[in-house]
């Protein structure tokens, strides 16, 4: 295995064993990936195909759709993760430490995970639909507040707030749209699971020795968090931090059955703008163009963790 | 005196049990709450599934939209569909990522490193970033709009490569040499040792295929134009487009949609939460 050695007719062998696999992955992946680099230095759509150098790229730093996907995206990645992140540490904790007998719970928590995102989807838009039979409108009703358009408000929920005390804030305080927040109530619920069944196998990791070991000297059980346990756990804590700000980023059916991009956009994601421009406007090029760019920003992230993971979880 | 205050120290340690798992079962039951929301408007009449305020519980379960949903549209051909769809994907996801962990567990050809390297890659590349080129491809192959463009391109993946790998890396060297020894050509030592010893990486890459193969939607979306192309993902939108007011029928069909994988995810749960874990933590 380590150290090289001469293909024989035995190595040759091994190689055609993996030949399936390659060539999928080749083709599919690898090549598919290198030519959306490609395609994006193209005016690509049905017709002819010409070379345009950086044009795609200088019209998308210009472009107030991308601009404003790259917004949409942001809130998407940070309203959905961090919350996730703040909600299943808690939980993994307790079901790990406290409640032993943690599988009842595990899998009832990992169901919304597994089931199809366009069921769940489904459900939620019903769970918020815009009209009076919407269980949410009904609980809004029963309060005496105003019914809301749910999933089809592009106004801030910010500024839906401050607008009921009569103030009206500056755009950029205004936070992402009442639709967006659905929409990430929706994913938080989905992750949850997800999340805490990661975090649970890095608890398993933890030596409980140490633990132990910590307690009998006489650690505070606040202390044994932030001392022992919290160190240990970083890893994971980082890893699935990295993981779900790539799924956030990539995420494309939570959004397509609920909103579709819209109110006005407020909900169009990177992906989603990517999907239009390929499946709307056909023009391919200039989605390639976007979806480098996407590539790139997943790329960059991957790298960091690989490059600076290591050292920021050690310390 | 002290075992009084022993038993004290007890029963309050289990009062506070009680308490924790009281917490967490109603954070079970929120979390659980959209899916009783769908069963209990699948189960309306549709005048009471729109009424104002809904009822919690259907006054009169009414199990026919079920019935109904499934012939409202053509559920039977999308359920053939992806079936046919996410067991060929798995099934064929098991045979290219068991012969390329083995391959690569066993193999010392040179460029073994690079290959490897390139696995790795191919995890690094998002499908955003590779569906454009595919669809160019597909349609040039001329399998738009085929059962091919939805199975083949997705008959392998990095991550299923690497749980075979650590399943073949698991058993021990000295098993491989006894069976060269006994004059095994490698193909036999793959099929007779190798692979029946990997059966929990065998279940779980199917499951985790299966799944992934299951959800698909944008895929399905980009290659399929015809009804009887539709797979499940695809028919429940289109169902959802065209029925939208029918919100009891609706939800029956979303029911309908979740059940295959719900029974999957109760049959297999261990092995399925293993194997996630497993994919993130390596």
């Amino acid at each position: 295995m380590t150290g090289w050695r001469p293909a024989g007719a035995q190595g040759w062998k091994h190689l055609a064993f993996m030949l399936p696999a390659l060539t999928i992955l080749g083709v599919f992946h690898v090549w598919a990936g290198a030519f959306t680099v490609l395609m994006s230095f193209t005016n690509w759509s049905l017709g002819r195909v010409d070379f345009v150098a950086w044009l795609n790229y200088g019209r998308l730093a210009s472009d107030a759709r991308f601009l404003n996907a790259l917004g949409v995206t942001g809130w998407f990645v940070l309203g959905s993760v961090p919350a996730t992140i703040v909600l299943s540490v808690p939980l993994a904790y307790v079901l790990y430490f406290i409640l032993q007998r943690t599988h009842v719970y595990r899998l009832a928590l990992f169901l919304p995970y597994v089931t199809p995102t366009v069921a769940t989807s489904m459900i939620w838009g019903l769970l918020f639909s815009p009209s009076p039979f919407g269980l949410a409108n009904t609980v809004l009703t029963r309060f005496g507040l105003p019914q809301q358009r749910w999933l089809l408000e592009p106004a801030g929920v910010l500024q839906l707030l401050a607008h009921s005390a009569g103030v009206m804030l500056p755009h950029w305080a205004q936070g992402p749209s009442l639709a967006m927040t659905v929409v990430l109530a929706a994913r938080v619920w989905q992750m949850l699971g997800f999340t805490i069944v990661i975090l649970l196998a890095g608890l398993t990791n933890i030596d409980p020795h140490v633990v132990e070991a910590a307690r009998i000297d006489g650690a505070k059980e606040h202390q044994v968090l932030a001392r022992v346990i919290a160190p240990m756990l970083s890893p994971t804590l980082l890893f699935v931090s990295v993981m779900s700000f790539i799924f956030a980023i990539r995420e494309f059916n939570t959004i397509y059955v609920l909103t579709n991009g819209g109110p006005v956009g407020t909900t169009q994601t990177l992906t989603m703008l990517v999907f239009k421009q390929v499946y709307e406007d056909n023009q391919l090029g200039y989605g390639a163009t976007t979806a480098t760019v996407l590539f790139m920003i997943v790329l960059a992230v991957t790298w960091l963790q690989f490059r600076y993971g290591e050292r920021l979880v050690t310390v | 005196m002290q075992s009084g205050a022993l038993v004290g120290w007890r029963t309050r340690r289990h009062a506070l049990h009680l308490l924790w798992h009281g917490a967490m079962l109603s954070i079970c039951l929120v979390v659980f709450f959209p899916f009783f929301w769908m069963l209990s408007m699948s189960l309306k009449t549709l005048a009471e599934a729109l009424s104002v305020p809904p009822s919690a519980l259907p006054r009169h379960p009414d199990l026919s939209n079920y019935l109904a949903a499934w012939h409202a549209a053509p559920f039977a051909r999308y359920y053939a569909n992806s079936f046919l769809v996410a067991s060929a994907t798995a099934a064929a996801t098991v045979v290219t990522a068991s012969l390329a962990g083995y391959g690569l567990v066993r193999g010392d050809f040179p460029g073994r490193r690079v290959l490897l390297l390139l696995v790795l890659a191919s995890v690094m590349i998002p499908f955003e970033a590779t569906f454009i080129p595919n669809f160019v491809l597909i349609t040039r192959l001329h399998w738009y709009d085929t059962f091919a463009a939805l199975i083949i391109p997705w008959t392998t993946s990095a991550f299923s490569i690497f749980l075979f790998r650590q399943a073949y890396l698991a058993i021990p060297a000295d098993i491989y040499e006894a069976a060269l020894m006994d004059g095994c050509t490698e193909g036999r030592i793959f099929r007779s040792v190798a692979f029946p010893l990997s059966r929990a990486a065998v279940v779980t890459v199917f499951l985790l295929s299966y799944l992934w193969s299951w959800n698909a939607l944008l895929w399905p979306i980009l290659v399929t134009s015809s009804a009887d192309m539709r797979v499940v993902q695809l028919g429940l939108f289109q169902f959802q487009t065209e029925g939208g007011v029918y919100v009891n029928l609706l939800m029956a069909a979303v029911a309908l949609s979740i059940l295959p994988i719900i029974v999957i995810f109760l049959l297999s749960q261990r092995l399925l939460v293993e194997g996630i874990s497993k994919g993130a933590i390596r």
